[in-house]
């Protein structure tokens, strides 16, 4: 246990019940606890911020590879579940441009995050926020561009909820891991070190995204992309299934790279 | 709903009465939660959105959330001005094994967890106590920082 701010601990009452009961810290949570709703789904920044952990990873490098591709500058697709999904993934290269701290790669990402995310949510304050967030990058504040650049993930996503397009949120929330999962495998494959793959492990969080996949409604669901990804998950679940104590295998994990290659560029292909 | 709630108080809207204390209810479990946020990010830690909810005494939640290997992170569940005792315990795995927990009488609860592999974790508030015996909200909300090696 850490204390953060010892003032408000300080205000806490003392006459409280016990919370957990004195033989419960060793108990496990229920089936009932576990089958919850209520995930706190991880921000494609999360996995980036733990590449630096667990690897030397060169963004720079990356920035280049995401720069030769002319689909990540793409920003026209008809079906608002393209919209969203290609909006997911230019999210995360824009995280992966703070890292690199390249303000140019960073415009790139935000000029297509502008487009797509005024198109999906409507909401202009989105317009300045983005502007703000490319001033910040010239300016080279990088820490206080990740905090606007989160909080305009944080706003589309939340838009999309209030306009009640469920479809777009999840797609959007799909491509932005997808995007990250796809930049984690190409960085670790370019630096092989067996330890580092742990960071992959995440079989549950799968299943979980391809349950919301499953529950798109009939229009998000039938287009081709989300087909393919869909019927994709239970392979990728499998290759990050990693058993305690052990690591993934490199075969595993440019098998992983070359599945996650094939699925973002059939959503950035997608018309 | 966030930016709801504070534009409305912000305008000086007129609000029903319950609906005014539902509000100022939120609002004290964000402020508290915010304290808790500012004095991490300013440490360095990168501060993630989080969720706000209700719980009546003795009640709890669950959410279950992806941790990364490589990442270090603070797990926070702050109470309300009705709420007199929130509790955190963490647990991992497929099968929801215990980890930690922050189970002290105080309506902020805070744990600290370095995955050894990424990992669905659960984290479980606990409204152990409220100063009314009814309901309190709190908001619950996590930092990370990339692990040093």
């Amino acid at each position: 246990m850490q204390r953060t701010v010892p003032f408000l601990v300080a205000l806490a009452l003392t006459a409280a019940v016990p919370a957990f009961a004195a033989n419960e810290p060793t108990k496990s949570l229920t089936p009932a606890e576990m089958k919850t709703d209520n995930y706190i789904l991880p921000p494609p920044e999360e996995v980036f911020m733990a590449l630096r952990g667990v690897s030397a990873v060169d963004f720079t490098k990356l920035c280049a590879a995401i720069a030769k591709d002319p689909l990540t500058s793409k920003s026209k697709f008809t079906s608002d579940g393209a919209k969203a999904a290609n909006l997911g993934m230019r999210v995360a290269d824009a995280f992966v441009a703070v890292q690199a701290k390249d303000a140019i790669a960073l415009r790139r990402a935000s000029d297509v995050i502008e487009i797509l995310s005024l198109e999906l949510s409507a909401d202009l304050s989105l317009k300045n926020k983005i502007a703000v967030a490319n001033k910040l990058a010239d300016e080279g504040k990088w820490n206080e561009l990740r905090t606007i650049l989160e909080s305009v993930r944080v706003d589309v996503l939340d838009e999309m909820k209030a306009n009640k397009d469920k479809d777009s949120v999840t797609l959007a929330t799909v491509g932005g891991w997808l995007r990250g999962l796809n930049i984690a495998t190409l960085a670790l494959l370019e630096n092989y070190e067996p330890d580092s793959t742990k960071l992959l492990r995440q079989p549950q969080l799968v299943a979980y995204l391809k349950g919301q996949l499953e529950g798109l409604g009939p229009k998000s669901k039938d287009l081709p992309f989300v087909k393919k990804l869909t019927g994709q998950m239970d392979a990728v679940a499998k290759l990050t299934e990693i058993p305690d104590g052990t690591t993934m295998s490199k075969d595993d994990l440019r098998k992983l790279n070359q599945i996650s290659n094939e699925l973002v560029a059939l959503v950035a292909n997608a018309p | 709903m966030k930016r709801l709630i504070l534009s409305a108080l912000a305008a000086g809207t007129l609000i029903a009465a319950p609906v005014a204390h539902l509000l100022a209810s939120q609002l004290g479990a964000k402020v508290t939660a915010l304290a808790i946020m500012k004095a991490l990010s300013d440490s360095g830690w990168t501060i993630r959105d989080g969720s706000i909810d209700e719980l009546a005494q003795g009640e709890s939640k669950v959410y279950p959330v992806t941790l990364y290997y490589g990442n270090t992170y603070k797990i926070v569940a702050a109470g309300d001005e009705d709420a007199a005792d929130v509790d955190i315990g963490v647990y991992y795995g497929p099968e929801g094994k215990f980890l930690i927990k922050d189970d002290d009488n105080s309506n902020v609860a805070v744990v600290t967890v370095t995955p050894g592999y990424t990992d669905q974790f659960f984290i479980k508030v606990v409204m152990a106590k409220t100063k009314s015996a009814g309901t309190a909200h709190f908001v619950v909300q996590y930092a990370s920082k990339t692990k040093s090696k």
